[in-house]
């Protein structure tokens, strides 16, 4: 229900898009406004530059210098003009024109430089926003200041970088003239010092001197603009990336995927458990039937009814999805054959012995691999308790999706492992028909372990499977048959018998390996059903249990036994080839079950004589090219030419291998039914699936 | 005195839940002299109880259009049942006499009342009348059956038979048999041939049209498949029956040919079912998601009812691309109506969907049933109604087209170009036989392009006076709030303006662009120049950078959207994007499973470094190509490569090259989207920045 809604509510990213650009808007306005305001509270600064300190003392207003909202300020309120006016006379024309303000070269805000001299040897330095004291060594009198100006305040009239130019000879690296207005140009180059000293006297060359120690004991520490670019400018980048950062945040959020559900039920329940609906409420909305992924439920006449309680695998989805609770789970004796297995799939007859996969009864391929995990993982809970002496830690047979589960689990786990098949990998998912959407359903399961299960179609998941395989390096160790399991001592001996590949037909090589624990993972089709037709010993070749490409038939003649879902697809498959002429060959009077989908393609195909259909008929003899066709109660045999026959009629659960090493099934079990109505059952690849 | 709605005959078995089902979900009608019910033709999905007065049906004759009286309904009795049935139209109308009152209820609710308490018969009854009715129409109409006397129709008919089909169920395939032809009765389907193992379009065929005319004379199997694209029905008339008929008339039978036509929709069902359908403009949609976002601003429980991502639909003759939204579009026989188990689902008297949350149980059935996905679950709110016991279940939610409020749907309202519109395609797309009008489609509005260029060269030329300080400010100031508010009236207008608002975000967007234009010179014209590194003028340089991303953007929403429309095949919403690109990413590694050695050659050497290709994406979406285009460019150049060589596994390069040039395409769509959110991103930043620091500004002016 929640997974629902936030699946919706999810859904659209342009809700949080949005939300994200507003909250970019407001985490940065604030952060920034908030920065550059409590960078002001600290500096005591103004917008057009820190005000200089004895003009802050004073408690100067703007008013006071700016008389008229945008003219000159005017320093005369407080500043005698006859004083403080330039003795140059070139800066006395300029004053006169109006070009030369005192602001022009002693801005108020900013940069307002100094250097006051105690006459003790001490001296304050006037920065734009603090005063500091230091030493100067030899000082001018009391009283005396020398003002710093930034030689950039020249440079609308001066050029400090030609000889040329008077103020040349009175510049050095610091970039402020600490010079006097009432210097007059040098006579002759003779050294600086001497020059100026010459020049200007003693008292004037002190205080020079002492001005320059001054900005380079303490300049280079104030922050040369008043504080501003110290502060504001990384406030506002900060801001902006606080923003960005916000929208980033916000905008991931509605990507945010529904979470993983919890944890179901990984074995089927070892009683009975079936929904009961109430068919007074039941509102007839197929939310249990669409949540059941074993087809349990159906609507009849609106109502929800159990249809194939048999199916019911116990895991229970209908329930939680009823929206009025019209529907309660009963739980009732324990499972008609199910097998002896406690909560983690371990044999309650043979401890050590494991079940994962279809042969649980618990269909799905997502399902397998969940188990196939789990079950390791309760062999590693339990690895102390097992047998001591062992060869290895874990024999896992069949590599299917449980098998391949349990193996890519053990070795993470750090557990010896060998993992025999007898066919090849995954032999069970390979036999679908090529291109079969392999369905991921329920959705609501987790997929535990290393093993990838997403909904692709069968050669995409094979081939990723094979990868993963490869990945970890696991040895699979196909066309290897495990001929028995027998309980020796606290370990298991298994004995499997591998057909070499290299050698001629019948060389075979025989493992035995002592196992603390086994895992039984050989699926519902374990041994293929038993094919009656009489088949000729050089005729075995073109007999084939499992349709892997319909592709290798192209052009070819083949018939197809078999009326489940697996017959169907394969003969549907292989009409579909050009050139293939395929005759299904069913024993029954009609469809008796499969998907109403591969029925309606198969009578299609028929009525358009694609397909040869031949109900009420069955295979006596297979001979090399020829195969016999008998029709129900008639003497005479059809002869057909064929190069293939598919025996697609499933298959049965390696019971005897099972059996031999200690599983045991509940009391109320009945033997497995063999009517042509079962194996059809039985072979729905729902199963598989 | 009102009558028990359930003393009706055909509703007496109904037992005590089904009674209290349909009235909890039934509404009470009352009519005044003269006042319809509901008249004949109209798909009917209610069946009424008379309760008070009298309630007069009659036939309207299809010769002279005169009414022909049936019968009254007196209180107690039931009309319009022919309702139950699926997609059943009304044969009759019904007339009130005098003042009257009657109780409507959900059609398909009845069916299911009726079906529990086991009255099948009354269903049997009611289907074998309504059917026959209906082929009498059909057949009538029919030009094939045009010169037979009305005796001899009347055998057509009783020979004829009504079949219902599903969405994609066949009517009938290619080499089927043939002995029957077919008269369209309700629907849409598809005709089409097999093409090498794909279908091959021929026609599209609807009510009044004849399938399968050309074999049902001869003894030929089936020449074509036919594919119902929507629920659909047909009148099936065995094939001696019309043979039996051409004999009797002396003219020879002229059917219209079926005209060989273009492929126009994919999904034309969807158009011709839709009442009222959320369509977006695709050269003009930003894709800045107002729409969405207004949605869930107006709802309470914060969910958008709007999806913007979509199926996008070429309409030649308007030279329109339309970008269809997942959004109710109150279809006029909606599919999720008959599965919901309570009558949640209805429709008002403007026959709009509507879902009543105080029926609704949130079992899903209707999400499930749509086809388009146009329903989803939500929380329910506290203040939501909710049936006894179920106040904490989900609740169906859907668009309601904004119900209640005066401005009409938030979605269509919030868009800043207009580009989004709610219409009824068949009266809109010529396509369907609606007017030749491009204006009833959204398209972007004027924008004065020119007169914003100049607003901004005028802004500028502001920049060269020294106007006072103080004034000045305040000047630029305002104007800043006023491109600010933009953003807050889109965000806030539908949460917290209930009613019409003063200025639609599409003037809105206009009146942001030109004060965005106006707003620099004005914040330029203050500094009177001078950029110092302090709040203010670190505010001014941010608000430069905003007006440059503001203006970047204005131009790229003017260029991109036609770009991105051309290159997507559908509009998916960009959060589904990295879902695509996975999809895209399997999809070419299943067509290159199993391929020949060439075809593997080839991507190797050709389709593999296109794939990889960086600047590929944008070279694709800047070349103004459609996919298709792409694909034949890709393909042609690779036939060049190949000489005439491999011919025969031509197919199996097409369908590489298909998901190649897909993933090209989306790569390109998502980077345009990218640069056009982007953009404004860096403008929204860049504006708030600088607003930020100007509080700052002002605070130290002020001190």
């Amino acid at each position: 229900m929640s997974a629902q809604a936030t699946r919706s509510a999810a859904r659209s990213g342009d809700v949080w898009r949005q939300r994200a650009l507003l909250s970019a808007l407001v985490v940065t306005t604030a952060l920034s406004a908030g920065g550059a305001v409590a960078a002001l509270g600290s500096t005591g600064a103004r917008s057009v530059g820190p005000l200089a300190l004895p003009h802050q003392r004073a408690k100067v207003a703007c008013a006071s210098c700016h008389t008229t909202s945008d003219g000159p300020a005017t320093c005369v309120g407080c500043h005698d003009p006859g004083q403080h006016v330039s003795t140059r006379k070139a800066h006395r024309t300029l004053m006169e024109k109006g070009v030369l303000r005192c602001a022009t070269c002693h801005p108020a805000h900013g940069e307002a430089y100094g250097v006051s001299f105690a006459g003790d040897g001490h001296a304050k330095v006037f920065h734009a926003d603090a005063v500091s004291e230091i030493e100067t060594g030899p000082s001018p009198p009391k009283g005396t200041i020398v003002p710093l100006v930034r030689t950039e305040r020249c440079a609308g009239c001066h050029n400090g970088k030609s000889p040329a130019d008077p103020i040349a000879r009175c510049l050095d690296a610091s970039g402020f003239s600490r010079c006097w207005d009432e210097h007059e140009t040098p006579l002759s180059p003779r050294g600086a010092t001497g020059v100026c000293k010459a020049q200007h006297g003693e008292t004037r060359y002190v205080a020079w001197e002492g001005a320059g120690r001054a900005m380079k004991a303490d300049l280079p520490k104030a922050s040369a603009r008043g504080g501003y670019e110290g502060t504001v400018l990384p406030v506002s980048l900060a801001s902006v990336l606080a923003g960005a950062l916000a929208y980033v945040l916000v905008s991931r959020k509605g990507r945010r995927r529904v979470a993983a559900a919890a944890k179901t039920a990984a074995f089927a329940a070892p009683v009975k458990r079936l929904p009961v609906v109430n068919p007074v409420t039941c509102l007839g909305c197929y939310a249990c039937v669409d949540a059941c992924p074993f087809d349990v439920l159906e609507i009849k006449q609106y109502v929800a009814v159990v249809a194939r309680p048999k199916d019911c695998t116990g895991v229970i989805l209908c329930e939680p999805a009823c929206p009025n609770g019209s529907i309660v789970i009963h739980e009732g004796e324990a499972q008609e054959g199910a097998l002896r297995i406690d909560e983690h799939g371990e044999s309650l007859d043979a401890r050590g012995l494991f079940v994962a996969g279809d042969l649980t009864g618990l269909p799905l391929i997502k399902n397998a691999i969940a188990q196939g995990a789990r079950v390791i993982e309760r062999i590693r809970e339990r690895k102390k308790e097992l047998a001591r002496e062992a060869d290895v830690d874990v024999v896992i047979v069949g590599a299917g999706p449980a098998g391949l589960s349990a193996a890519l689990s053990a070795k993470d786990a750090k557990l010896t492992v060998r993992l025999y098949e007898q066919g090849d990998l995954a032999a069970s998912i390979r036999a679908f028909p090529r291109d079969k959407l392999v369905f991921d359903a329920p959705l609501t399961m987790p997929v535990e372990g290393p093993l990838e299960f997403q909904s692709a179609k069968k050669e995409e998941l094979v081939r990723a499977w094979e990868r993963i395989v490869r990945k970890h390096g696991l040895n699979v160790q196909t066309r290897t048959r495990v001929l028995s399991i027998v309980k020796d001592g606290d370990a298991f001996r298994v004995t499997a018998r591998q057909a070499r590949a290299d050698a001629p037909e019948g060389a075979e090589e025989d493992h035995v390996v002592r196992a603390r624990a086994v895992v039984l993972a050989t699926g519902k089709y374990g041994s293929p059903r038993p094919f009656e037709a009489e088949i000729a010993p050089d005729a075995a070749p073109h007999v084939h249990r499992f349709l892997s490409d319909a592709r290798s038939f192209e052009g070819k003649r083949v018939i197809v036994v078999g009326l489940g879902d697996s017959a169907m697809e394969a003969a549907v498959a292989l009409a579909k080839q050009p050139d293939t002429k395929v005759t299904l060959v069913h024993r029954g009077e009609d469809f008796a079950r499969g998907r109403k989908r591969n029925v309606d393609e198969v009578r299609h195909l028929s009525t358009r004589g694609l397909l040869d259909l031949r109900l009420n008929t069955f295979v006596r003899k297979v001979e090399p090219g020829l195969v016999h066709l008998v029709r129900v109660g008639a003497h005479t045999a059809d002869i057909v030419e064929v190069d293939a026959v598919l025996v697609l009629i499933g298959g049965e659960p390696a019971w005897a291998l099972a059996e031999g090493a200690g599983l045991r099934r509940h009391e109320n079990f009945s033997a497995p039914r063999t009517s042509e109505d079962e194996h059809l059952v039985t072979e729905d690849s729902r199963g598989i699936a | 005195m009102a009558r028990d709605p359930f003393s009706s005959s055909l509703l007496a078995d109904v037992d005590e839940r089904g009674k209290k089902e349909l009235l909890a979900a039934s509404r009470e009608v009352t009519l005044t002299d003269g006042q319809l019910a509901f008249s004949a033709g109209e798909s009917g999905d209610q069946v009424f109880v008379c309760t008070e007065g009298t309630i007069a049906l009659y036939v309207p004759s299809k010769k002279d259009g005169k009414e022909r009286h049936v019968r009254d309904a007196l209180p107690g009795d039931a009309f319009g049942e022919e309702a139950i049935l699926p997609f059943a139209a009304r044969q009759t109308l019904a007339r009130s006499r005098g003042k009257s009152a009657a109780v409507a209820m959900p059609a398909h609710l009845v069916r299911r009342a009726l079906s529990r308490a086991g009255a099948e018969e009354h269903e049997a009854r009611i289907r074998r009348s309504v059917e026959r009715a209906l082929c009498s129409d059909v057949i009538s109409a029919s030009a094939i059956f045009a010169d037979l006397s009305e005796t001899e129709r009347g055998k057509v008919v009783d020979a004829s038979s009504v079949r219902m089909l599903e969405k994609n169920e066949y009517l009938y395939r290619e080499g089927d048999p043939a002995d029957e032809l077919f008269l369209v009765a309700s629907g849409t389907l598809t005709q089409t041939v097999d093409d090498v193992g794909r279908p091959r379009v021929l026609g599209y065929v609807s009510r009044g049209d004849a399938v399968g005319d050309s074999e049902a004379s001869g003894k030929r199997p089936r020449q074509s498949s036919v594919l119902a694209t929507g629920p659909s029905r047909v009148i099936v008339v065995p094939a001696k029956v019309v043979q039996w008929s051409a004999g009797k008339t002396a003219h020879l039978t002229r059917l219209p040919q079926l005209l060989p036509t273009a492929h126009l929709f994919r999904d034309r069902h969807r158009f011709e079912a839709a009442g009222s359908m959320l369509v977006i403009d695709g050269d003009s949609c930003l894709r800045c998601g107002q729409c969405s976002s207004a949605c869930a601003s107006v709802h309470d429980d914060g969910v958008s009812r709007l999806y913007r991502g979509g199926d996008k639909f070429e309409v030649p003759s308007l030279g329109a691309t339309l970008l269809v939204p997942t959004s109710c579009q109150h279809c006029k026989n909606p599919a999720c109506m008959p599965p919901c188990p309570t009558g949640a689902i209805g429709r008002n008297d403007a026959l709009e969907v509507v879902i009543r949350a105080e029926l609704c149980t949130g079992c899903g059935a209707c999400e499930k049933a749509c086809p388009w996905d146009n329903i989803s679950m939500a929380p329910r709110t506290k203040d939501a109604p909710a049936p006894a016991g179920l106040a904490g279940a989900d609740l169906a939610v859907k668009c309601d087209l904004c119900e209640g409020r005066a401005h009409g749907p938030a979605c269509v309202v919030a868009c800043p170009v207009t580009a989004i519109a709610r219409v009824e395609p068949a009266r809109v797309l010529p396509e369907l036989g609606g007017g030749k009008d491009r204006a009833a489609l959204p398209a972007a509005p004027r924008i004065p392009t020119l007169a914003i260029a100049a607003t901004l060269a005028a802004s500028m030329g502001a920049t060269l006076v020294h106007p006072p300080f103080r004034a000045s400010g305040v000047v630029a100031l305002v104007a800043l709030l006023t491109c600010v508010l933009y953003m807050l009236q889109k965000r806030l207008l539908f949460r917290y303006v209930g009613k019409d608002s003063v200025l639609a975000p599409s003037r809105g967007y206009l009146v942001h662009a030109f004060t965005g234009a106006l707003t620099p010179g004005l914040l330029l014209a203050h500094s009177h120049g001078h950029v110092r590194a302090n709040p203010g003028g670190i505010a001014l340089t941010l608000a430069l950078v905003a007006g440059a991303s503001g203006l970047l953007a204005f131009a790229l929403g003017r260029v991109l959207p036609r770009a991105m429309t051309r290159a997507e095949a559908s509009s998916t919403g960009d959060d589904r994007g990295p879902e695509e690109w996975r999809a895209l990413g399997v999809a070419l590694l299943s067509a290159l499973s199993g391929k020949s050695e060439l075809t593997k050659a080839i991507f190797e050497r050709v389709l593999g470094p296109y794939d990889r290709r960086l600047a590929g994406p944008m070279s694709f979406a800047l070349s103004g190509r459609t996919q298709r285009q792409e694909r034949t460019r890709l393909t042609t150049s690779i036939d060049a490569l190949l000489e005439g060589r491999g011919r025969d596994k031509q197919a199996e390069v097409a369908e590489v090259a298909a998901v190649v040039v897909q993933r090209r395409a989306h790569r390109a769509k998502t980077t345009l989207a990218r640069v056009l959110a982007g953009v404004v991103v860096l403008h929204v930043l860049a504006v708030a920045a600088s607003l930020g620091l100007i509080v700052a500004h002002v605070v130290e002016v002020l001190r």
